[in-house]
């Protein structure tokens, strides 16, 4: 295989990438280190606090607009993480360019043991890894948990909920000037579910776009994960349905502009043709569509068990 | 899988913290009675010293009437019990029988406390929506001239003193009111929102903000009386508690600071193990503080000692406390009641029958 061929390098393969990282959690580990020694708790000294002060610094240069203020703080937190998401999409890409090849070792080699070998052979020459979109997954994965708590904290809305927000703001005047914040943007109340549904619906619909185009490059190469892969497609956007009717609307918000956010840097990864929009959008795919690029229908459970019994053989 | 997880874990951490209202309005004795919010919208009434149940508003049959939460401390008159509910509503509740006389809507949630003008037969409620009502007592309808607007939200009691009602509002303005007319007297602009309630000491206005200062306002030249106001690390959300010369303001920074009223001095300050949200009550010599996490101090009033040893209720506490007779009726967050005795600073947990 040519380089020009070769599907795009991901993962932290390369070792500029991976010393970068390993600095950024050396510099973590310090950094907790030293807050705990200070006596002071370091998830929210180092990770929620600073988030939620930047919220409440955009929300007073966008005039006192707090969901403006989410928006394009999702934005801007989108845009930080971007080389992150990218590498993740990419890498999936890059798994899914090699499948026609995956499955052909798969359909090859009945013993596993050797079909591994050959599968991890082939990862190697095309400079693929495999676990390459954990990675960028797994960093990014604090940073969502504490824009979560960050979101909570603002947007709770409540009176005890601002007892507890005056623990995390700086001592900055310029802040202070934003207590209480706007609860209302549009027609939603943020600090409370929106009873109009009109939310949870946009939550739901774009969370399903969401999962089915972030994932429009990969191919499912077994029918149990293709049947894993449906139900995910189904259930998490009910999920997040349910959700946004139970939470303040300012994290419903969060979650709309994120998932728009990712369909469109799936669109700019993936391209106008890398995305089958029939097969985003309709639930089930059909039967010819599963095993795409492989060109063979999706087999039924009871065949593919025949064919491990037959296998083991 | 992984996105799966991360939605599953980022949902479970969102949802546990969600934040309801509770409310935190300070128990109020009256005419015998105590008025006390136990669980969330709801008042109760007990006769003092027996502890005897007698009603709860809203009773089981009002099902159309939610208060959601009580923040402010009730008002009562000989036969009726003011308060706002955080659904925006100013309820009058028959003292006798705890049945719903009538209430009025604004238009936010009601987080500041009510004040009341007997002599008028007038209530102020100011409400989250920015603005101040004045009601007839005995049907709610809106006295005319009223309701008088700030530009932020309003946390703060009204404060009446004679025909001058003051409102602190979150715009950073101090009002002064005709209670009559609600027409505006004058202004003070502190310029950071007013947030804790305002207290009248010897023609000065004693009000805490969330720029970390506590100002003082002199009423007389309605100017700011302290050349250089006091500034802690976090808000004076708590009410100021004013004797003689000495302004006692507990800070959400967890310091209680003991002030000159005439300057703004600092006379001494003691450090509480946690933000300080309740009102301290001065009880013979005895300055009682509750911090946010439920441990009790009894300072001496002058020098800032502790009294007695601290006593932790192991609940989170951000309601005022209570004198009762001779005693402090302390109300945690979650519906628990507790008697501290201010001598000895022994606490004993007060079991109110409930229906």
């Amino acid at each position: 295989m040519t380089d020009r061929n070769r599907p795009t390098t991901v993962g932290p393969a390369g070792a500029l990438g991976r010393r970068l990282y390993l600095l950024l959690l050396a510099l973590v580990f310090v950094a907790v280190f030293a807050t705990a020694q200070a006596g002071r708790d370091p998830w929210h000294t180092l990770f929620v606090d600073p988030l939620i002060n930047f919220l409440v610094l955009f929300n007073n240069v966008l005039l006192g607009q707090f969901g403006l203020a989410i928006i394009f703080f999702t934005l801007f937190m989108r845009l930080v993480t971007l080389p992150l998401t990218i590498r993740q999409f990419q890498s999936t890409k890059a798994m899914s360019a090699i499948q026609p090849r995956v499955q052909e070792i798969q359909k090859k080699y009945k013993d596993p043991k050797r079909r591994q070998e050959e599968l991890m052979k082939l990862y190697q020459e095309a400079g693929v890894n495999p676990l390459g979109c954990l990675m960028p997954m797994l960093i990014q994965f604090p940073v969502w948990i504490a824009l979560y708590r960050a979101l909570i904290v603002l947007v709770g809305g409540v009176p005890e909920a601002v007892v507890d927000l005056s623990q995390h703001l700086y001592p900055w005047s310029y802040l202070y000037s934003a207590i209480p914040l706007e609860q209302h943007f549009l027609w939603l109340n943020l600090g409370r579910p929106d009873a109009t549904f009109v939310l949870p619906i946009l939550v739901g619909v774009t969370t399903y776009l969401q999962q089915k185009v972030s994932t429009a490059g990969s191919t499912a190469t077994t029918p149990e994960q293709q049947q894993m892969n449906q139900t995910l497609n189904l259930m998490m956007p009910l999920m997040f349905v349910w959700f946004t009717l139970a939470v303040p609307s300012g994290l419903g918000l969060y979650w709309l502009v994120s998932n728009v956010i990712s369909v469109g840097i799936s669109y700019f990864v993936y391209g106008k043709r890398g995305i089958d929009w029939r097969r985003v959008l309709l639930p089930f795919p059909e039967p010819a569509a599963t095993a795409r690029g492989a060109g063979r229908p999706t087999s039924s459970r009871r065949g593919d068990h025949e064919r491990r019994r037959r296998g083991k053989r | 899988m992984m996105a799966l997880l991360a939605g599953l874990s980022l949902l479970a951490t969102a949802c546990a913290a969600a934040a309801t209202p509770r409310g935190w309005a300070s128990p109020v004795v009256s005419q015998g009675q105590l008025y006390v919010s136990l669980e969330a919208g709801r008042l109760s009434a007990y006769e003092v010293g027996s502890w005897r149940f007698l009603w709860r508003f809203p009773g089981q049959n009002d099902s159309k009437v939610r208060p959601q939460a009580i923040y402010g401390g009730p008002v009562a008159t000989a036969d009726a019990v003011y308060f706002g509910g955080y659904d925006g509503n100013v309820y009058a509740v028959d003292r006798a029988q705890g049945g719903l006389r009538w209430r009025f809507k604004t238009d936010g949630p009601i987080i500041a406390p009510l004040a009341l003008d007997e002599s008028s037969g007038t209530v102020y409620a100011a409400s989250d929506d920015g603005r101040v009502y004045a009601l007839d007592s005995r049907d709610g309808t809106l006295r005319p001239g009223w309701p008088f607007r700030t530009d932020g939200s309003i946390w703060a009691r009204p404060l009446l003193d004679g025909n001058t009602l003051y409102v602190a509002s979150m715009d950073g303005k101090l009002y002064a009111l005709d209670a009559i007319s609600g027409r505006k007297l004058w202004e003070v602009d502190v310029g950071a929102g007013l947030v804790s309630n305002p207290v009248l000491a010897d023609d000065t206005i004693v009000v805490g903000a969330v720029d970390r200062r506590l100002y003082a306002v002199d009423v007389s030249s309605r100017r700011l009386k302290w050349p250089s106001p006091p500034r802690a690390d976090n808000w004076f959300w708590a009410e100021p508690l004013v004797v003689g010369d000495v302004v006692y303001a507990p800070n959400l920074d967890g310091t209680v600071y003991a002030l000159s009223l005439a300057d703004g001095s600092v006379l001494w300050t003691f450090a509480a193990q946690n933000p300080v949200r309740a009102r301290p009550l001065l009880m013979g010599q005895v300055l009682v503080v509750v911090d946010r996490e439920g441990i009790v101090y009894g300072l001496d009033a002058a020098t800032g000692s502790e009294a007695w040893g601290r006593q932790d209720l192991l609940r989170r506490v951000l309601a005022d406390p209570t004198p009762v007779d001779d005693q402090v009726l302390i109300v945690a967050h979650d519906g628990n009641v507790f008697r501290l005795d201010p001598d000895s600073g022994q606490v004993q947990r007060l079991d109110l029958p409930r229906p």
